[in-house]
């Protein structure tokens, strides 16, 4: 066992020789700017199933006096249900890991207790893993603004966006040509929200990708606007970082409508390098911005976890512990001398309001 | 893929009062067939109600009920079923055969004229919602 009670001249000569003086890692709290755009649901079902009615916006029509009214119903909608995909991620210790150092441990001091060490350890390896699984859900919200189509194994989720949300700049559309007019483009898939996606809204959220933003920036029609010398309709200042991750740039006008402006340069990594640089993916495509109105209505929902309740004897598997969809339960096998400790999700965005949504390549 | 999709429309068939009858329905086909609800029926020499198509001329040509259940019938044979033999009926809801429609022409009137002198009446219905994106 490492823990030592009583030190020879020979032990205590790395202490005092080789002290670890601090530790320090580069861990960061996960951005949650894509997930700030939605509203988190639970449900205890395994599958999420949600009905979905969409609507017109008709006007009345005129009949005769004294004739029959005309007659209305509202009858169809749409169910979909979803098999969110599951993680399921843990920490594992065993008892050869008394026999190692743990990270950080006995900084500046020399009577380690090795085993307090390994529990926060084994702490600070779930709030990890936790952090990895939100990355994953803020992908998703990614992902169903970027496609349309959530990620799956077994192929993807697709909320069936309609092909003109979607939309591919070319030739003379292209931001960076200079006949290029951003603006009007902008206020299009405004219109396009406006009108399929029967949104009420007049203030729309742009996320752009950082060369989209770039050539945004750069525009001709953009800059002729912005210097507009007595009519304001573009406010775009300095740079405001938000706790999310996100920067807001500021405003733009164009038409009816009204644009906040926001870059998210957030990545996430691929688990791979090239020579020895990490290769990372950013949230918001470099090439792409994504319009969504204010009313727009996305869900995060964290669906059912199955779980086998232990009998609450120390050391003979705890109950799980549940806080708003996750799941946290300790294997613990004295035979085999192993501590595991499983941090489990089934999480999955549901953008309701599909047609609320607008990508465009810009560049 | 770990989605399913299902569109529901709960518009009715009948809108206001009607009057019902239980009768025969006839297959005349040499294959099993299942029937809709709304499906219009003609009758024939034998006071059996068959689909109404627009192109016989033995009298089974005219409407005179509405099918008010889904009804299998095997081939060749008959099978008791429950119509309408009267009210007033959602346009949408209605199924003819073929390509016959409300208005197609039954020695020079339209269905709909044939179905209203039936006391069989039509009626449009504005649907305000909508399915999803599929």
């Amino acid at each position: 066992m490492a823990i030592i009670t009583s030190l020879s001249q020979k032990d205590a000569l790395p202490y005092f020789k080789r002290m670890v003086a601090e530790a320090w890692s580069d861990v960061q709290p996960v951005p949650n700017f894509l997930r700030s755009l939605t509203t988190p649901r639970t449900t205890t079902a395994r599958d999420v199933s949600i009905e979905v009615q969409r609507s017109f916006r008709k006007i009345a029509s005129e009949v005769i006096r004294g004739g029959s009214p005309n007659l209305h119903r509202r009858d169809k909608s749409t169910e979909k249900m979803y098999t969110p995909p599951y993680y399921s991620d843990a920490a594992i210790l065993n008892d050869t890991d008394l026999y190692q150092r743990v990270f950080g441990d006995g900084v500046g001091v020399v009577n380690r207790n090795d085993m307090r060490e390994l529990a926060s350890k084994i702490l600070a390896d779930i709030v990890e893993i936790k952090r990895m699984q939100e990355r994953t859900i803020e992908k998703q919200v990614s992902d169903a603004l970027n496609t349309g189509v959530v990620v799956t194994l077994d192929g993807g989720i697709d909320y069936h966006r309609k092909a003109e949300s979607l939309v591919t700049n070319t030739g003379t559309d292209l931001w960076t040509d200079a006949g290029s007019d951003p603006l009007a483009q902008m206020a299009t898939d405004a219109g396009f929200i406006a009108t399929q996606g029967n949104s009420g809204s007049a203030r729309f959220n742009v996320i752009m990708g950082s060369s989209v933003h770039d050539a945004f920036m750069a525009n001709d029609a953009v800059l002729n606007k912005g210097d507009f010398r007595y009519i304001k309709l573009v406010d775009l200042g300095m740079p405001q970082i938000q706790a999310n991750g996100a920067v807001l740039h500021g405003v733009v006008s164009s038409g009816s409508y009204q644009f906040f402006i926001w870059t998210y340069p957030q990545f996430y990594d691929l688990g791979s390098k090239t020579g020895n640089l990490k290769d990372t993916s950013a949230f918001i495509p470099e090439d792409k911005y994504i319009m969504l109105s204010e009313d727009v209505e996305i869900r995060n929902w964290k669906a059912a976890v199955p779980s086998v309740f232990g009998d609450n004897r120390p050391m003979l598997g705890n109950r799980p512990v549940f806080n708003d969809g996750w799941s946290v339960h300790e294997s613990v096998s004295t035979e085999r001398q192993t501590h595991k400790a499983i941090v489990r999700v089934a999480p999955l965005v549901v953008p309701y309001s599909i047609d609320r949504i607008v990508t465009r390549k810009a560049v | 893929m770990g989605q399913q999709i299902t569109n529901y429309n709960r518009a009715p068939l009948v809108l206001g009062d009607v009057r019902s009858r239980t009768v025969t329905l006839r297959n005349i086909t040499a294959g099993e067939v299942t029937l809709s609800r709304g499906q219009v029926l003609g009758r024939n020499s034998d006071g059996e109600y068959v689909i109404e198509q627009s192109t016989p001329v033995d009298g089974t040509q005219y409407p005179k009920a509405v099918l008010s259940q889904d009804t299998t019938i095997a081939a060749s044979s008959t099978a008791t079923a429950q119509v309408f033999i009267s009210g007033d009926f959602n346009k949408d809801a209605l199924v003819f055969d073929g390509s016959d429609t409300l208005d197609t022409a039954i020695d020079g009137q339209p269905i709909e004229d044939w179905m209203k002198a039936q006391s069989l009446f039509v009626q449009e219905v504005n649907e305000l919602t909508d399915y999803d994106n599929q």
